[in-house]
């Protein structure tokens, strides 16, 4: 009788309990002890065994605002760990929303970092052609980008621009992806000009990303809100700077997850029961 | 300071607006997905003549300092561009096939190296795995890892090949092709599973984001 019940619930209850478990676990939880996936590892030691003659990273924003809950905790503690590391930024974009998205969290960690502007990171900004600008930089980076995105003055005015002219001089390209551009710095920066190229991606794309990690065509992947929370927690453990929101909505996330198998469970026990009942 | 505590209002209005979905249908909901459907629209043209159309043409084109062979050279993109919207009229769309070519020989043209050396020989190279991989400790072969690490190979490589067998239809699925194509099927939909496994971690994580923001922001609880 109860599993009749049960199997004609109204789903609207479904998604409200949902909430109540969220919001619960949003507020009561603290933050989260990880194991870091070996890829997000790998990525993180990338970084932090980059050469003193590449200590530069282009970061390329390739989402906008539906995808910052994933995509903004893992740049914020990549850009930790890059301030910390006295690495330099250059930060673009090949999606019209992701460079001021970008700009938001590089101004922001930043400021925290006692990071300056044009001497330890510069925002290049957004140039359309994703092939184009992609190759661009493979030849010259000034004539892609010919002036900054905050001040439009010639980047060649900016200290941090110096020495730095083709992939040669980046240490590592890493894609924020929400979509298949990440798939384009793989096959023009890493395959034309092998160019040492990262990806973190939003969850629903990561799953693309894991052959070209197989196929060692990027050195790192961090993969969803669990990649961003990765992150956090080895920038965290290693410098104790950089714990943030990807940590915090892992324990949300974790028990929505529970919840979830808890109702597959239960959906499917209640089929067999009312199916056998049936039989009977 | 005020300007924030209004917008911020507005941003919650909308996310409750597009959560009442969930319950049914309402106008609130509609009116929320037509303020979002139009200024995406808008943020995107302020987009295309900010970043697009004024520094690639009017600025170069009007206030270049360049040869006057490369600043009039800027008009045949320009013309390629107007000649794609011709497909609006019927009569003269056929001159919309112009800049497609065009776009096509180009992507083509860089594309074709990139995916052959960026996607698909690295790829092939990284298939062809060794069936037996010996591990070895102290000069001795440590069996139980050698196991582990050939294993793991083995089933790379059948499922890459029954994989491949699901998709080849020059003859009939049966008898041995259909036994390894129903192999490659069950590998595709572990491939699914997982994926569809990252695809609920993204959507939770949409939906605490939006919570969050509700929390934090709007109701200043946490």
């Amino acid at each position: 009788m109860i599993w009749e019940k049960l199997a004609k619930i109204d789903r609207r209850w479904l998604f409200l309990f949902e909430a109540i478990v969220l919001i619960l676990a949003i507020i009561l939880g603290k933050t989260m002890t990880m194991k870091p996936a070996p890829e997000t590892k790998k990525l993180f030691n990338f970084v932090e065994n980059l050469p003193e003659n590449k200590k530069v990273v282009l970061i390329s924003t390739d989402y906008d605002a539906a995808s910052m809950p994933e995509l903004q905790p893992f740049l914020r503690a990549f850009l930790t760990h890059c301030f910390k590391k006295k690495i330099k930024v250059l930060l673009m974009g090949h999606w019209p929303a992701g460079v001021p998205i970008g700009m938001e969290a590089l101004e922001n960690v930043a400021k925290k970092m006692g990071a300056k502007y044009g001497e330890d990171y510069l925002a290049l900004g957004f140039r359309p052609g994703i092939t184009a600008v992609i190759a661009g930089i493979g030849k010259e980076i000034r004539d892609v980008f010919k002036v900054d995105y905050k001040y439009s003055k010639p980047i060649d005015e900016y200290p941090i621009m110096r020495g730095i002219h083709t992939y040669d001089n980046i240490g590592l390209v890493i894609g924020l992806e929400a979509g298949a551009v990440g798939e384009s710095w793989i096959a023009l920066a890493w395959g034309r000009f092998k160019a040492n190229v990262a990806i973190a991606s939003t969850a629903v794309v990561a799953s693309d990303y894991y052959a070209y990690l197989q196929a060692n065509q990027i050195v790192g992947l961090a993969g969803g809100l669990k990649g961003a929370a990765d992150y956090e927690y080895l920038v965290w453990k290693k410098y104790g700077v950089g714990k943030g929101w990807g940590l915090k909505a892992m324990i949300a996330q974790s028990a929505a997850q529970l919840y979830i198998i808890l109702m597959l469970l239960l959906g499917n026990l209640g089929y067999i029961m009312v199916t056998r009942r049936r039989k009977k | 300071m005020i300007a924030d505590i209004i917008f911020t209002w507005i941003a919650a209005g909308l996310t409750l607006a597009i959560f009442s979905f969930l319950y049914k249908d309402n106008p609130f909901y509609k009116l929320a997905e037509h303020i979002y459907v139009g200024s995406s629209a808008a943020y995107n043209f302020i987009w295309f003549w900010f970043f697009m159309f004024r520094p690639t043409f009017l600025e170069p084109f009007f206030k270049g300092t360049g040869p006057a062979l490369e600043r009039y050279l800027l008009i045949l993109p320009v013309i390629l561009g107007i000649l794609m919207l011709t497909r609006i009229v019927p009569k003269w769309s056929w001159l919309s096939r112009w800049p497609i070519a065009f776009s096509i020989g180009i992507g083509a043209g860089i594309g074709l190296y990139s995916v052959i050396i960026g996607w698909l020989l690295p790829q092939l190279k990284a298939t062809l795995l060794p069936l037996y991989v010996p591990v070895y400790q102290n000069g001795v072969i440590d069996i139980w890892r050698t196991f582990w690490a050939s294993l793991n190979n083995i089933i790379f490589v059948v499922a890459v090949l029954t994989t491949l067998t699901y998709f080849y239809f020059s003859s009939p699925q049966k008898g041995f092709l259909g036994k390894t194509s129903r192999i490659g099927i069950t590998f595709i939909m572990i491939g699914f599973g997982a994926k569809f496994g990252y695809d609920v971690m993204a959507r939770l994580s949409l939906l605490i984001g939006r919570l969050y923001f509700l929390l934090h922001d709007w109701l200043r609880i946490i």
